[in-house]
Parts: structure tokens; sequence; C-alpha cells
């Protein structure tokens, strides 16, 4: 009963939100539905991790023919990481987002996303993955554009664009899968698919479009513009929600559909895989390098660990799979906390241009340290949780006789410190310029500015603080992603269990 | 210009367009029909009204801000999910309870949900194009 919830009560908080519209506690009652959720998923996780799989069927009809909602290990770790942080966004937009935003449903669509995440994390079936595709995509269309300034419009439309065509790619890729199969459902597919000696040739147009839609919603490397092009425009807190959810469901869906499907056609898929997540890793960190903005900087940087993420699914061994889980859940936390001191740097100095700021550290030590942790952690320093990601992911890569992605994860590692040392001394170490040749830009409407940060404070704190836990205590989450990696190694034991009827 | 005609006959209309949609909608289910179908009904015959009397006219006449009409449309479609789970079954499944030899059921719920989400719906899109295209003649 459980596994419903968490699409069923981001939807009843909607409604409140839409019914309720100037309701004046629902900063608060946001953070109240976002702590249940939290709640909801800790108990998810909880069960999964005793039972192995959680499914229902909608509406109680059968598997292929009803819509199924499962959670094993991997989906049910990505439902409690994005419920984390969902619950700093809020905690965050309390004092961060302005009034006129809030009134004008910033809540409303911030749980639409949730909604969406949770359910395309959650899908059995792919047509209702491409329903919470679109679902996430409307909402965050919608918070990308929402309060209309000039540069955020410009922005919305890349994204809008480039997401749609996406979502195009993936439902004609859906359909044709579905000519061909005659089922939606991803267990009875994947059965259909075994019972084959080779892959049917005329299935991979349908697998292309898929994987294309997909890699566009992933940032993956050919396909990456829209991100970097749209990612600096809305309010931080915003941004933060967006680089810590969105994309990594693109990613999510890849390692399910790979799992699932594309690995029995691993001598086409395996290799283009590969190729891809050394390019994004490359790709990504170099031209990161050459930005003077602080979120462009980390909007680069999403590309290039999400090609991380990617090579831990191309090695396709338990190993690379639970090295992929881990830094994939470890990259949602960090990324998100950047993002969110990226916030209230801009809150106080106004701007995020590189060269104009300084002097950060000697004004602000505590949030100083809270990007030192989110941003070394991400450039994979001990005994941050990035370092655990990166080191298992290399030794998977090695122990798979692939040193070249292994050379390249490791060479772009260096480049991932030398950008986080780049902001680290431009924004918290140098002193400001005196007078600078660029003139300081508001980019983002921030009308009322409560003197009191303390929700701001804490939410950034205590996605800083499980950053180095997940790092200092990360046995155990490395065992559990290693179960998680072997049951998506196995993808008989999810077929079964999907297609078995109790 | 006003015309007397067209006035008596639009907002006759109005309520054979809303009574077919009635209609539809309990003839859904097992025949055609069904929620979404009698909501665009519904919603036709208040963009007829709307066109003849202008926008805020039919504000006037379905007397609640649209916006409420779609969030408790919402309201009663979970409503509909929600009642299963509540007996220990999975959301959605169809409960069913007779009374006075009429089968009601969760799923008529979840259709009179979606029938009053679809017509809050069109209604707030077209009243709020007239309101742009200044249409209140």
């Amino acid at each position: 009963m459980i596994i419903a919830l968490p699409v069923f009560l981001p939807l009843a908080f909607m409604i409140f939100a839409f019914l309720f519209r100037h309701f004046h506690g629902r900063e608060y009652v946001a953070l109240g539905a976002a702590a249940l959720n939290l709640l909801i998923s800790v108990i998810l996780l909880m069960e999964v991790n005793s039972e192995g799989m959680v499914k229902m069927q909608m509406g109680d009809w059968p598997a292929p023919y009803g819509i199924t909602l499962i959670a094993d290990r991997f989906s049910a770790l990505m439902v409690l990481v994005s419920a984390i942080v969902f619950m700093a966004a809020m905690a965050y937009s309390i004092q961060s987002v302005d009034t006129r935003r809030k009134s004008f449903g910033f809540y409303l669509f911030s749980f639409g996303i949730l909604m969406g995440v949770n359910g395309s994390f959650l899908a059995g079936d792919i047509f209702n993955l491409y329903v919470w595709f679109e679902v996430m995509l409307m909402a965050s269309f919608i918070l990308m554009s929402h309060g209309g300034e000039r540069n955020q419009l410009e922005g919305a439309i890349k994204y809008l664009i480039l997401n749609l065509i996406s979502s195009f790619f993936f439902v004609a890729g859906i359909g044709l899968l579905y000519g061909k199969m005659g089922t939606l459902n991803m267990a009875d597919i994947a059965q259909k698919l075994m019972s084959y000696e080779t892959m049917p040739p005329e299935l991979n147009p349908a697998f292309i479009l898929i994987f294309v839609g997909f890699a566009i919603k992933g940032a993956l490397v050919p396909f990456f513009f829209w991100l970097p092009a749209s990612y600096h425009t809305p309010p931080p807190v915003v941004t933060a929600l967006f680089a810590g959810l969105l994309t990594k469901v693109g990613i999510y869906s890849l390692i399910r559909f790979y799992a699932l499907f594309l690995h029995q056609n691993s001598e086409f898929w395996q290799p283009l895989i590969l190729w891809i997540a050394g390019l994004s890793m490359v790709i990504g960190v170099i031209t990161a390098t050459s930005q003077f903005e602080f979120r462009k900087v980390l909007s680069f940087h999403i590309i290039s660990q999400v090609g991380y993420v990617v090579m831990g699914l191309g090695l396709f061994t338990v190993a690379g799979l639970a090295g992929a889980i881990f830094f994939l859940a470890h990259n949602m936390i960090s990324k998100t906390n950047a993002f969110l001191v990226a916030g209230y740097v801009h809150r106080q100095k106004g701007t995020l241009n590189l060269k104009v700021l300084g002097d950060f550290y000697k004004e602000h030590p505590l949030w100083a340290i809270f990007f030192f942790i989110s941003a070394f952690s991400l450039a994979g320093l001990p005994p941050l949780s990035g370092f655990i990601g990166k080191y298992l992911l290399i030794k998977a890569g090695i122990e798979a006789h692939q040193l070249g992605i292994a050379f390249t994860a490791l060479f772009v590692g260096f480049f991932t410190l030398f950008s986080m040392v780049k902001i680290w001394m431009e924004v918290f170490w140098k002193k400001t310029p005196e007078k600078s040749a660029v003139p300081i830009i508001k980019t983002v409407l921030l009308d009322d500015k409560p003197v009191n940060i303390s929700w701001m404070k804490w939410s950034s704190g205590a996605m800083a603080i499980i950053i180095v836990l997940a790092g200092v205590f990360a046995t155990p989450i490395v065992e559990y992603c290693t179960l998680a990696a072997e049951s998506l190694m196995q993808p008989s034991d999810y077929i079964n269990f999907v297609l078995k009827n109790n | 210009m006003r015309n007397i005609v067209l006035e008596r006959i639009v907002s006759l209309f109005l309520y054979v367009m809303v009574g077919f949609a009635l209609f539809l909608l309990f003839r859904g289910h097992n025949r055609p029909g069904g929620g979404f179908i009698a909501g665009i009904i519904a919603a036709a015959g208040f963009l007829l009204y709307g066109i003849v009397f202008g926008s805020e006219k039919v504000l006037e006449k379905i007397r609640v801000n649209p916006r409420y009409i779609m969030g408790s449309g919402l309201l009663i479609a979970l409503l509909a999910a929600l009642i299963p789970m509540m007996l220990g079954k999975p959301p959605l499944t169809g409960v069913w309870t007779s009374l006075a030899g009429i089968a009601l059921g969760t799923p008529l719920l979840f259709d009179i949900g979606v029938f009053v989400l679809v017509v809050g719906m069109i209604v707030s899109i077209f009243t709020n194009i007239m309101d742009v295209l200044k249409w209140n003649s």
C-alpha cells in the first residue's frame, strides 16, 4: 500500500495548494508534506530492503494489462534521495522565494515535479513512464518561466522545445515498440525479448528513439545543449531542485531500460554507451572550465557527472552498476547543495559572475564550509561521498578491463577539482575587485529578503552533513547499492515478480 | 447589438447541453459516454452562452470561480483513488455499493471528478481568452 503514496501525497498537496492559493501558512504546509513524503520513502525503502521488491497493480487489474507500480532497491533509493533533495529545497524556499512567486503557485508546481519524479521511479509500464515524464515536464516548464523575467523566458523556451522533442522521440519509440511487442508492461516486454535468440532488428529503431529521448532528458553528450542554456535563469532554489531531480530521472530510466531490454543487444549498446559516457565526462568538464558564471559552471558539471553514472552503466558489471547507483545518489545531494549555496551567494551579492565576487569566506564562513563540502565532494576528495562514488566506478572500470574509460574518469576528476578550486578561489577566497570591468546585473528578481535566514542555513547545512556522513559511513550504503545492482543484473527476478499473480 | 431570438435560443440550449452532458455522464462506464466527453459537452454549452452574452455572464451563471470547480473536480477524482485504499485494496479499484437497486461505485465518482474538472478547465480557459480579447458585448 505504501508504494502508491509517493504519487498520491503530492497530488493531494497540489489540490490543497490549488484550492487555497492565498493561505498564509502554505510554506509550512509544503514543508510538512515534504517531510511526510520523506517519511513515506524511508518506510518504502525499509520494506523494499527486507522483501527485495514491492509492487502494486493499479485498480487491481493483473500485470500485463493493468498499470504496475514497482519499487526494487534501486528505485526505492532514488525515491528516498529525491525526497531528501525535495525536503531541503522546500525548507530553503521558505526564505528564498519571493511572495509573488509563492502566491502564484510555486509550491503547487514544485509538488508537480515531485509527483512526476516519484511516478517515474516507480512506474513499471513504459507508457505510464512517459506520462510521468510529461507531468514532470509541464511542472518544470512552469517553474522555469515562473515570474516571467526576460532571461528566464529565454531559458524556458530552449528548455521547453528541446524537452518536447525528447518526449516526442520517447513516445514515438514507445509506439513502435508497442506495435511490435503488443504490450506496454516493462516486465512483459523484457520477457518476450528474452524468448528471442537475438534481438529482432525491427526493434532497433524503437530503442534508438527511446535512447535519444532519455539522452536529451539526461543531458548526455550530443544532446546536452538545453541544460546550460536554461539552468542559470530561474530562481536558485528551482535550479537546485532541477539539478537534483530532473536529469537524474532520465538517467534512471536509461539504466532501467538497459538492464531490462538493451543489454540483450550489448555488442551494439555497450560500446556506444561507454563512448557517450566518456565524451560526456570530457566535454562537460572542459566546457565548464571556460565559464565564469557560478551556476553555469555547476550546470556544465552536471553533464560531466551524468557521464560518470552512464560509465558505470556501460561497464554493466555488478561493481560498475553499484558505483553508478551510489554516484547517482551522491550527485543528487551534492549538486543540489552546491546550487543552494550559489543561491545564497546570489542573495548576498546580487550577482553570480565569478569575476566580480570575492571575500565570501571572510564574510560568511559557514556558507563557505557548506560549499567546500559539496564542491569537493563533487570533485571526489576523501572522505566525502564523491570520493567513494568515483573510487567504486574507477575500480569497476579497471576490473572490467575497460582501462580507457577508467583513466578518462580519473583525468576528468582532476579537471573537476580544477573548476571547483576556481569557484572557491574566485568567490570565497580572493579579495573583491575594487573596480570591475563587468557591471553587476541583477539576474533574478528577489523582491522581499527577510533578514532571518535560518531555514536556508539549516537546509544547506543538513545536506552538507549528509554528504559527509555518506562518505564516512559509506559501507552500508555501498552494500545496499551492490544488492540493488545485483537485482538489476538479474532481470528474470523482476519479470517473475511483476508477472506473478497473487 | 442584441439579438433577442439568439439570446433566448442560447439560454435554453445551455440547459439542453448540460442535460445531455449529465445523461452521457451517467450512461458512461457500461456504454459510450463518460466524464470527459460529458464535461466537453457541458463546457460547449457554456461556451455558446459566452459567445452570445460575454464571459462575465458565464461566470455569473455558474456562480463559482472556475478555479474552485477545477480543484474540487481533482479532489473528487482523488477520493475515487483513495477510498479503495482505505478498504485495503489497490488505488483506483472499483468499489461498488447498491442504493435502491442502482449500482453506485468509485468509477462513477471518478467520472464525476473528471466531468467537473473538464468543465472548470474549459470555462476557465475560454473566459480568460475572452477577457483578453475584450469579448464582453
